[in-house]
């Protein structure tokens, strides 16, 4: 889910394509990813795609489209794997499980009904991911040569770790959180721009790029106060204080200055909700977002060879991927397997 | 601020807007009273595109400022491809009108057609072509465009990428390789039109945009191509009817040779 500031990055955002990013590293949320691909790739009733033995490979056969698509655009990605969740975020996960488990009933029902579009709307919700999963997709990955960072808690604070620090250009996700985290660089919709339905008319996604810096710019606010206005409309650990949404908090903080003043303010809203604001907890969500914790040690990012032999025991031996398709697609990748790397004539105009 | 120009054949705009139309999708267009300038790079950045034909190469030239115009090419591309070989095209731009018309005749008839195509509102960055033109290549030849193209051609079985050689008094050897094997071009000095190949240059380009430029050389008299290890490949079309195309493409460089970790915004 992550924090809801969508409407306020509206302004700052920019479109951009895969040929902007020749070269560049990015930090990909590997489990933001894979959920996306268990709700999208899905069969009409919404079963998703699954091998003989009933095990589900949406996730696989997303990530082995799309890092294909990296590769053909001399793109570097890095998957970013979420490690424990703070302990704040037990609550949003609760939530989220239950709403699975109505999700499921209700798909059920309308499965039995013959209610297609509606079955496929709620199994779109019942997505999830088990270790078994996880590991499958970790040994993709790791065939088509693509590196692996483990993080020690949120992927999204590890990834703009990396790019503070210069190994990743930016971070891709749909979250906004990676901004909280002082994610200097964000990529939405990290896909060839394609069409998605949205309330069954067809619309083009695009690649949208959004720079920390320019929505503080635009605002004239700080990071801080970015992290403070997002405990008041809410994110994953905390969550928020009704009534307050976006545009609502940023009013606020330009009216207070900080989450101090306003909480200590005669603001309506604040009072309305004075008893249910817990002060300990909200200082330490701020500090999930200042300080979170990161896995400063992993290694030199390498991309490596692809192991065709690997990819295709895993996906048409193990997983029952049609042979035909796989090798179709490996073969379109041999054509861009080299030790070589495209640059761009910018190194000869300086 | 008005221009006007008429090209009797509309083949070489053709092939020229479909080859630009193949890399970006809008650019600027410069006329001024001596030439028309069409400048592009892609995206990413990798190839460079200058186009310049003198007044002398157009038909009918009228224009007395200098006017700058973005234009989707795509859309030109499909309008331009609207014509058959032997029409004139003419290009008329009116002050403080937002679009161009390019009417379309055929010789022996009265009839026209006119299409009308609005400007875009385009912020160009000034390419640096000075250091790009600087380079000082080693080698340097002439080369019938349809070699190169079957080189280009053959070699796209193989791999998405072109590996060119070229060798004092051996000559030029373009090749690919791939999983399942590979080919190899050889040009002797005597194959070339004009050869002046010192030491021995090697580079490796990107098949993707040396495609882009198979349309150009079926209107194209003359190819000059020059290399040097590891620099932009410079290929010079001197064009059927009067005109030249300049196309820069960025080499593919070993992996541990480079780093250009740009780090910069947009």
């Amino acid at each position: 889910m992550g924090v809801k500031i969508n409407e306020l990055v509206n302004d700052v955002k920019r479109k951009i394509t895969f040929e902007n990013l020749l070269n560049k590293k990015v930090a990909i949320d590997a489990f933001n990813t894979i959920y996306q691909f268990l709700a999208i790739i899905r069969q009409r009733d919404g079963t998703p795609l699954k091998d003989f033995e009933g095990n589900v490979t949406s996730h696989l056969s997303g990530l082995f489209y799309r890092t294909i698509n990296f590769i053909e655009h001399n793109i570097k990605p890095i998957y970013v794997f979420d490690g424990k969740p703070s302990t704040l975020k037990m609550e949003t996960i609760e939530e989220r499980r239950k709403v699975k488990k109505v999700a499921q009933v209700k798909m059920i029902e309308a499965q039995e009904k013959g209610n297609m579009l509606e079955a496929k709307k709620f199994a779109q919700m019942t997505s999830k991911l088990d270790t078994n999963m996880i590991e499958e997709s970790k040994k993709l990955i790791e065939y088509m040569g693509i590196p692996i960072v483990q993080a020690l808690s949120e992927g999204e604070a590890q990834s703009a770790y990396m790019v503070q620090q210069g190994d990743a250009w930016a971070c891709a996700s749909q979250d906004y959180d990676t901004l909280l985290f002082g994610g200097k660089r964000l990529i939405r919709n990290f896909a060839v721009s394609r069409s998605k339905k949205v309330k069954n008319t067809s619309v083009t996604l695009d690649i949208e790029y959004v720079s920390l810096s320019k929505v503080l710019e635009q605002y004239k606010i700080s990071k801080e106060q970015l992290i403070e206005m997002s405990i008041l409309i809410g994110t994953d650990f905390y969550p928020g204080i009704k009534g307050i949404g976006q545009h609502k908090a940023l009013e606020l903080i330009k009216k207070y200055e900080s989450l101090e003043n306003i909480l200590k303010s005669n603001n309506n809203i604040i009072l309305k909700n004075k008893e249910d604001l817990n002060f300990d907890l909200i200082e330490q969500v701020k500090r999930i977002f200042i300080t979170p914790e990161i896995n400063k040690d992993y290694s030199a990012l390498k991309w490596e060879r692809i192991s065709y032999d690997k990819i295709e025991e895993l996906l048409v031996e193990q997983h029952n991927f049609s042979k035909n398709r796989v090798e179709n697609a490996l073969e379109r990748l041999k054509k861009f397997d080299n030790t070589s790397k495209q640059i761009s004539l910018d190194s000869f105009f300086k | 601020m008005t221009f006007k120009l008429k090209i009797e054949n509309s083949r070489i705009l053709k092939g020229i807007v479909e080859t630009l139309a193949s890399i970006i999708d809008e650019t600027e267009f410069r006329v001024s009273p001596k030439e028309f300038i069409i400048t592009a790079m892609d995206p990413s950045r990798i190839c460079l595109l200058k186009l310049s034909l003198k007044s002398d190469d157009f038909d009918n030239y009228e224009c007395k400022q200098d006017i700058k115009i973005g234009l989707n090419l795509d859309d030109l591309d499909k309008i331009l491809k609207r014509s058959s070989t032997n029409d004139s095209i003419e290009i008329e731009f009116k002050e403080n009108d937002n679009k161009i018309k390019i009417i379309m005749k055929r010789e022996g008839s009265s009839r026209s057609r006119t299409f009308s195509l609005a400007l875009l509102d385009i912020e160009m960055e000034e390419i640096q072509m000075e250091k790009l033109l600087q380079i000082e290549y080693k080698s340097k030849w002439v080369i019938d465009p349809n070699f190169f193209v079957e080189a280009i051609k053959d070699a796209e079985i193989y791999s998405e990428i072109l590996n060119i050689k070229a060798e004092e008094k051996k000559g030029l050897t373009f090749s690919s390789s791939g999983q399942i094997g590979e080919m190899i071009y050889d040009l002797t000095e005597e194959d070339l039109i004009e050869s002046n190949i010192k030491d021995s240059s090697t580079g490796a380009y990107s098949l993707t945009f040396l495609k882009a430029i198979l349309k150009i050389s079926s209107i194209t008299e003359k190819l000059e191509i020059s290399l040097l290890t590891d620099h932009p490949l410079k290929m010079i079309f001197n064009l059927l009817e009067g005109g030249e195309l300049s196309y820069f493409l960025a080499p593919r460089v070993e992996e541990a040779d480079f780093n250009d970790e740009d780090m910069d915004e947009f």
